[in-house]
């Protein structure tokens, strides 16, 4: 017997031929930030069935990078995933340096990693004020709102954007940090440190929030595995996998962290496995923070790299005036070229693993684009998550899995 | 017109007018709360510190579009609002809120209460039943079974201090922790059922966290998805004015109602002083009394002599409405508090909640009353009456009964 079937309630012989009811979810509802159409299946409240519908927020996004050049492509690919549009520029630079053949010096590696983490950081942050709103607590959002509000001013400093900061570019990153920046960053820390702890007690304290997710919506190992699930709610699941360990890339190789594994891969796994990994993504930055601080890691982006595309150099210019001198004036160096040729790059993201395969004809742009985003298999998971729970639970389900719709839908 | 009538219409009216005030300035109030627990400011917009917010969300309101359903039930699904509405303002008719002030003084309040309480949910279920669409079918399904489920705990919780009081008054039901029926030993079971009206209380009025009728991560916004315009308002108003209204009552069952007491020796027998005149002792002790002591009303000229004195207000009158207001304001904002702290439960989860903890511990805390009253019966209540300026209630159930 396996742990999922204790829980979940069998349909039981119906003498009254009861009839079932389609209560259909969405577009436009309260609890679905993005647009998706759930059709529940219901008796009652028991979930017999869920068909996701989706599609409405299909922006054509794969298509349109094939016909942008390199610089469009990087800021379409950081708007699949915005909560961590950081994850769109780091792949699209990798495939470029994976492309050409270039080397990103040391410390540009320990900026990216930096980078992403926050940006880790900040998407778990709007998740866990998602997930107080569907149970019914209206606090915890304004909690994660206003811890990621200094987060998003951060990034701003780097890259003039809160959300889509085209900071990561082929060859490194567009600059190094202004001082103000690390100092900002150290003093946040610690704060944060402190506050997520009191966060996870007001849930895990919380007997009905732990009622609530307790044993709801088990994943199990081998469905998981099965279906390509992939980082938090995977590893939830007790599936150890993390791209950051497994397959290194940008400074995660220099990094010592833990993947933090669930036992049970229910709902209340999922938001603990989360939290950890907050954790995790904390002691990463600082580790990052003290290797910049300490040996020389050359700079911060590759002399001499550059591209051909003028917005894209347009857009690595930082903000006159604030910021030390770009260390290379774009537009002076010689334009590198992007041969033609296959490139598959993949980032372990804050909802999971997003890979990207991109093809190079040579030209201005890449000739086809392909991503393959978490999301989309997670929420193919509902419909055997939710069989033989609650209405209610559906809604936990959802937030538990952390599904970004403009991702699954691109 | 008999001075009664009058009086009653004349109270009703005021009543009805403090009341869609106190509705209206609740929302206010819970908006600015809700905005002070999570670092915003709230509405301030319209008016000085956006007091002006009521009135313009009424008028919002009334001038919205008014939708029905092509597929509703019309006559249900206009009678439901009026019915949720009618019966939770029906529910402060009965509640004294100072001494001498109330709409009516009904010697069984306390069972008609719990009657109008019941009659509310009838608006609510039928709401869901008759919009004929599924999220508020949802929703009525949830509350049908959340209102009868918690109506028996509040039922059970309400039986404890009318045990010890013997009366279903609430006049003589305020005065359970003073005179005659106070023993210390009726703590024991004052607090938990205290706490269990509470929490019932919360569950029968839909507020966080057994707002389930109506949660909107879930289904929208459960049995009033389907209504607009001032339809939709008249449930907000019903369910505001039940929170107001459980509220009283828990003050006057489980917090000395209108009175007010203070601690005066470690004697557990006899431990409090009544100050409840509070008015009426601080005009005596400046000195005023021969110019502020009689009880103040509407000009002489503009009422009849006859019905002037029921529509004054004495200063013990206005002393024991400030204290209740007081005491109310107290619970209403630890409403609000419990909104802005907890998620909310899931349905099966306050089912059992509701049958497997309340309605067995309930039974437990009337079963202890009973035996408490038999073997620590009340203090006094053999001796003679020499409570000194102990209130007494106005309509005896007795003579009610021998008058008619």
């Amino acid at each position: 017997m396996t742990l999922s079937s204790i829980r979940r309630v069998e349909k039981r012989y119906d003498p009254l031929l009861t009839e079932t009811i389609v209560v259909s979810v969405g577009p436009q509802h309260p609890s679905l930030v993005s647009p998706v159409q759930l059709h529940i299946q219901a008796d009652g409240e028991l979930i017999e069935r869920v068909t996701v519908e989706q599609g409405f927020m299909h922006r054509g996004i794969e298509m349109l990078c094939s016909q942008r050049d390199w610089a469009g492509c990087a800021a379409l690919l950081s708007r699949t995933e915005w909560l961590a549009g950081m994850n769109g520029h780091f792949l699209l630079s990798s495939a470029i340096e994976e492309l050409s053949g270039l080397e990103v010096p040391q410390r540009a590696q320990f900026l990216r990693s930096l980078v992403l983490e926050l940006g880790r950081l900040s998407s778990h942050l709007y998740w866990f004020g998602d997930l107080g709103l569907e149970v019914g607590a209206v606090t915890p959002v304004f909690w994660a709102m206003r811890e990621r509000e200094p987060l998003l001013e951060l990034l701003d400093m780097l890259s003039g954007h809160r959300w889509h900061g085209a900071y990561i570019v082929p060859g490194g990153v567009s600059h190094e940090p202004p001082a103000a920046f690390y100092q900002r960053l150290r003093a946040w820390l610690p704060l944060m440190r402190r506050r997520i702890n009191s966060y996870e007690e007001y849930f895990s304290d919380n007997a009905i929030w732990v009622n609530r997710s307790e044993l709801i919506g088990v994943l199990e190992t081998d469905y998981a595995i099965k279906n390509g699930a992939s980082g938090p709610v995977a590893r939830a699941s007790a599936v150890d996998c993390d791209l950051r360990r497994d397959a290194p890339y940008a400074a995660y190789g220099e990094l010592s962290f833990k993947v933090p594994l669930g036992e049970y891969g229910d709902a209340l796994d999922r938001f603990r496995v989360r939290f950890m990994e907050m954790r995790e993504s904390m002691n990463m930055v600082e580790q990052c923070l003290d290797a910049l601080a300490g040996a020389e890691l050359g700079s911060a982006r590759l002399v001499g790299a550059s591209l051909d595309s003028p917005s894209l150099a347009a857009g690595i210019q930082g903000k006159a005036g604030q910021d030390p001198p770009l260390q290379n004036q774009a537009g002076q160096d010689p334009p590198i070229q992007i041969p033609a040729g296959e490139a598959f790059v993949s980032v372990e993201g804050p909802r999971g693993e997003l890979a990207l395969s991109v093809v190079s004809d040579g030209g201005h742009g890449p000739a086809r684009v392909h991503l393959r985003g978490p999301s989309m298999y997670h929420l193919h998971l509902l419909d055997e998550l939710c069989r033989g729970y609650l209405l209610a639970d559906l809604f936990v389900i959802y937030a538990s899995l952390d599904i970004m719709v403009g991702e699954a839908d691109r | 017109m008999s001075p009664e009538l009058l009086t009653i219409i004349v109270r009703g009216g005021i009543f009805t007018l403090c009341l869609l005030t106190a509705f209206a300035y609740l929302t206010f109030i819970e908006r600015r709360m809700l905005a002070f627990f999570t670092w915003r400011v709230g509405p301030n917009r319209v008016g000085p510190w956006g007091l002006f917010q009521p009135v313009a969300d009424g008028v919002k309101t009334i001038l919205k579009q008014e939708m029905v359903p092509m597929k509703a039930d019309k006559v249900l699904y206009m009678m439901s609002p009026v019915i949720a509405f009618a019966a939770c303002f029906g529910m402060f008719g009965l509640i004294p809120v100072g001494e001498g002030v109330w709409m009516s003084n009904v010697p069984v309040a306390v069972l008609l209460l719990l009657g109008l309480s019941s009659l509310g949910a009838y608006g609510l279920i039928l709401a869901g039943w008759s919009s004929q669409s599924r999220y508020p079918f949802l929703g009525s399904l949830r509350t049908c079974a959340q209102v009868i489920s918690y109506e028996l705990a509040l039922g059970l919780t309400l039986l404890v201090p009318v045990i010890i009081t013997g009366s279903l008054s609430f006049n003589d039901i305020g005065n359970i922790y003073w005179g005659p029926h106070w023993n210390p030993l009726y703590l024991l079971v004052l607090l938990p059922a205290g706490l269990l009206f509470l929490v019932a209380a919360c569950a029968e009025t839909g507020r966080v966290p057994f707002d389930l009728p109506e949660c909107e991560a879930e289904i929208v916004a459960g049995y009033h998805t389907e209504y607009s315009s001032m339809k939709y308002a008249m449930f907000p108003m019903g369910e505001y004015i039940a929170m107001t209204a459980f509220s009283a009552i828990a003050v006057h069952m489980f917090l000395g109602g209108y009175h007010l007491y203070i601690p005066s020796s470690i004697d557990l027998t006899q431990p409090w002083i009544n100050i409840s005149n509070w008015v009426g002792l601080l005009v005596d002790k400046i000195g005023l009394s021969g110019a502020l002591a009689p009880p103040w009303g509407p000009p002489k000229w503009l009422v009849p002599e006859p019905y002037w004195a029921s529509l004054s207000l004495s200063p013990a009158g206005l002393s024991t409405t400030l204290t209740f207001l007081a005491k109310m304001a107290i619970l209403i904002l630890t409403f609000m508090w419990v909104r802005a702290t907890l998620p909310r439960m899931r349905y099966d989860q306050l089912m059992r909640f509701g049958w497997k903890l309340m309605l067995p511990v309930g039974l437990v805390l009337v079963f202890l009353t009973s035996v408490l009253v038999v073997f620590a019966p009340p203090a006094g209540s053999e001796a003679e009456d020499d409570y000194g300026s102990r209130p007494q209630p106005v309509v005896e159930v007795e003579d009610v009964y021998a008058s008619r």
